[in-house]
């Protein structure tokens, strides 16, 4: 029984530890099977894809051309079309309208496949809240054909809803924001 | 060559013999390893992780396709076992002293 175990030791530090790492384990002596070179095929196989994973995702930070991000974006906003109460939320609420023009088209590199774009509004100091955002518009961008976007009269997807019966006379600055 | 009942019985077997083994095993870690760096490379240059998968993806499966059936090529140094030694001989000595132990015990009982 221990003299089992000590060859059984002794087969598993016998393998460089560089091949233990990366294959996921040592060479099986002894037992030879279909499962087992399965299973060491498969480590190999994961372990492979997982390092190129991951030198992907690190070569984005090298200081090439490709990785270099310059992107453009510009909302303004074309009118608000009402502002009413809500009376079942309790809320205000508005309907408004915006020329939204942007070029993410720069973002995309082999570990950047899929945009989420967001248009936030922000509007501070209400008398209940310090700080209001609400989102008012998004869009999935899947090409970088997509990502060059230019439109006018855009309506609003959410409305633009206050917590409380705030919403009048607030100077709402309007942000674009996204993320990968 | 080998027959087809042979392989037949080698695949159903399952089993590589010692040299087969470790070459087999030094084939799939070369092979997925090396097509990783081709796969990376090829991957990097043209943008798209798609190729970079599909380069190792393909060798696996390339690589499960020769490394995990027990085909000939890895079969090709069986271990060669010694000639057994002669059953019967081994076995007189330790049947002649029970017959005489045997034989002792009836004399006593005898006495």
């Amino acid at each position: 029984m221990f003299r089992r175990f000590r060859l059984s030791i002794r087969s598993v530090f016998a393998t460089p530890p560089w091949v233990v790492l990366c294959a996921g384990g040592a060479p099986t002596r002894g037992m030879d099977t279909y499962s087992a070179r399965a299973n060491t095929i498969f480590c190999t196989f994961c372990t492979v894809l997982g390092t190129t994973a991951v030198l992907s995702h690190l070569s984005t930070f090298l200081p090439m051309d490709q990785f270099d991000v310059r992107t453009s974006g510009n909302v303004q906003l074309n009118m608000v079309h009402d502002l009413i109460p809500n009376s079942h939320l309790n809320s205000d609420q508005s309907f408004l309208s915006f020329h939204l023009n942007h070029n993410l088209s720069q973002e995309f590199h082999w570990n950047m496949n899929q945009l989420f774009l967001y248009l936030v509004v922000t509007y501070n100091d209400t008398a209940s809240n310090m700080r209001n955002e609400v989102t008012v518009y998004d869009k999935i961008i899947r090409s970088p054909e997509a990502a060059r976007f230019k439109q006018r009269n855009l309506m609003n997807e959410y409305p633009l809803r206050d917590q409380f019966r705030e919403l009048r006379d607030q100077k709402a600055p309007v942000c674009q924001s996204f993320t990968g | 060559m080998v027959g087809v009942m042979e392989l037949y019985a080698m695949l159903r077997a399952g089993s590589m013999d010692f040299v087969g083994q470790k070459q087999a095993f030094n084939m799939q870690f070369y092979f997925i390893w090396a097509s990783g760096v081709i796969g990376f490379l090829h991957g990097f240059f043209a943008q798209r992780f798609l190729y970079t998968f599909a380069w190792v993806f393909g060798t696996s499966a390339f690589v499960a396709l020769t490394c995990l059936p027990p085909w000939p090529m890895w079969n090709r140094h069986p271990v060669a076992w010694l000639e057994p030694k002669d059953r019967d001989e081994d076995d007189e000595p330790k049947a002649k002293k029970e017959t005489s132990s045997a034989k002792k015990a009836a004399k006593k009982k005898n006495k």
